[in-house]
């Protein structure tokens, strides 16, 4: 049975035209209705195959290779956890979700090319969350388990590559924040909003997605207290408290200068609020002194500006990686490395740019 | 020697195209015999706005002929059989068996899976040779491009490169 048969060419045209965030009408419109929208929706339902003209014709419009429709590897992001604005409509969150699964599919294609095959484990599978002190056991658990040590770490988005995690890093949709999921067949994917967000604010949310994927957490804790021991984990992995502790030179502090607290955001590529947020957690600095930093660092920056920059910036290699041994090999030609990285054949050609 | 191309269909992928477009060479190449064919998945490809004017051009002058009638079952067979190649790249195949002809591509897998495909397949290389020994360009002329080939294409068969040099500068 071919992709036509199979009706592949339908269901991926419904789902590039949700990617794109069209309707049916919206996309015969933007094909100058040289396809109607009754032509688009039989294509979609299988009831009518497409020509070449109809498949260059659309893969234009919604700015897809043709390759892309007759993809048969179909991933399935299963249950998708978002961390997102009320805003955030139903066509964008679709949008977001399809550009992700679209990403798994493309390096599962790209892995499967070079028979790169890498089977993800949970090191924190066996732990099931109940309260809050085992969240940063769980924090410390992942550091040791992954020879992580207590420093920070550069590029966690490169790092949680190498461990079999799949990151995509988007700058299009404003109210998303990010997403996590785990694919049928086991792939971990986290996508992250890098669109006008502080360095720190991004690796913040990259490690509370992380959570999401890694962490069980006992059926009687509320979704709203997910997300706070989601924070947590991520406050409690970004700067493991003993490394804290030794950066502030003893375990309780009265005083701290707004120096000491830039020079501890710029190490470990985490906010001041959140540094704050987790001295208070340690007990490091009493809830009165807490409020007190809070109320300055708002009406000195505002609510969500703040001294001081990490200047590592979070950066994917891995599908830059994979596209550029698969050309070195011969095990793809130039049009189909376009084709799975979104650059034009000249791009690659000339060796420009880098590919996500 | 001169190898006879006369009334020979090629057929060009991107690759080829945009070699010929940035080593300025696309008007002087249909001054060799051919028949010069290609199918609207590789004219897709060709996004550089430049590069689209130049393939624009000869086509409206009559000298690219653009196939758009691929038969998308038999392009989507081809790309299963060959995960490494792309849709516009089976497009070339299919219509390479379809018309028959020589496939023109600067691309290792295309030419690859072509010649496994018992395909005739040429490269920007030959189309220099050929322009030389039918006398279209000078041997001089000829050189400039090679020393120019692998600064506009990174991939540009480098050795394959030097072979032609050597060949030239032997026989002036």
């Amino acid at each position: 049975m071919d992709a036509l048969d199979q009706n592949i060419f339908g269901n991926r045209l419904r789902l590039a035209r949700k990617m794109a965030g069209l309707s049916l009408q919206e996309l015969a419109d933007a094909v100058e209705n040289r396809v109607s929208k009754q032509a688009l929706n039989k294509y979609e339902l299988g009831a009518m195959k497409p020509t070449s003209e109809v498949l260059m014709l659309v893969s234009k419009c919604l700015n897809q290779k043709p390759d892309y429709f007759f993809r048969k590897q179909q991933i399935d992001l299963g249950a998708v956890l978002f961390r997102k604005k009320s805003t955030l409509s139903k066509k964008d969150e679709e949008a977001v979700v399809e550009k992700s699964r679209d990403y798994v599919e493309r390096c599962t294609e790209l892995e499967n090319i070079l028979g790169v095959f890498h089977v993800f484990k949970n090191p924190l599978a066996g732990i099931l969350i109940k309260e809050k002190k085992e969240v940063e056991k769980a924090a410390a658990q992942l550091r040791k388990d992954w020879n992580l040590g207590e420093s920070p770490i550069p590029n966690l988005t490169e790092m949680l590559e190498l461990k079999g995690i799949k990151v995509l890093l988007l700058t299009e949709v404003e109210e998303i924040d990010g997403l996590s999921a785990m694919t049928d067949s086991g792939v971990p994917l986290v996508m992250v909003n890098v669109n006008d967000r502080p360095t720190e604010r991004i690796r913040f949310t990259i490690i509370h997605e992380l959570a999401h994927l890694l962490l069980k957490f006992a059926e009687e804790i509320a979704d709203d207290v997910v997300e706070k021991l989601c924070h947590y984990f991520a406050s409690c992995f970004l700067i493991p408290s003993r490394k804290l502790i030794e950066m502030l030179g003893a375990a309780k502090r009265s005083y701290i200068t707004i120096k000491e607290l830039i020079t501890i955001k710029e190490y470990f590529g985490i906010s001041l609020r959140a540094i704050l947020h987790r001295l208070l957690e340690l007990e490091l600095i009493i809830p009165v002194y807490y409020q007190k930093w809070n109320v300055y660092l708002s009406k000195t920056f505002g609510g969500k500006k703040e001294p001081g920059e990490y200047k590592t910036e979070e950066r994917s290699t891995f599908f830059d990686r994979l596209i550029n041994r698969a050309l070195a090999e011969g095990m793809i030609s130039m049009s189909k490395a376009a084709a799975l990285s979104g650059l034009s054949v000249n791009e690659l050609r000339k060796g420009l740019g880098s590919v996500n | 020697m001169v190898v006879s191309i006369e009334k020979t269909i090629v057929i060009k992928d991107a690759c080829i195209l945009i070699d010929l477009v940035d080593l300025d060479l696309l008007e002087a190449f249909y001054q060799l015999e051919v028949t010069a064919v290609t199918t609207g998945f590789v004219i897709a490809e060709i996004l550089d706005e430049e590069q689209a004017v130049a393939v624009r051009k000869v086509v409206s002058d009559g000298k690219l002929t653009v196939y758009d009638d691929g038969d998308i079952a038999e392009i989507t067979a081809l790309t299963d059989q060959h995960p490494g190649l792309s849709f516009a790249d089976c497009s070339v195949l299919e219509l390479a068996f379809r018309v028959p002809g020589i496939i023109l591509s600067a691309d290792g897998s295309l030419r690859n899976e072509a010649k496994r495909r018992q395909l005739t397949v040429k490269g920007s290389l030959w189309v220099l040779n050929q322009l030389v020994e039918q006398n279209f360009m000078t041997k001089a002329e000829c050189l400039v491009k090679l020393d120019l080939y692998p600064r506009v294409n990174s991939r540009a068969p480098k050795r394959d490169i030097q072979l032609l040099i050597n060949k030239l500068n032997v026989g002036s």
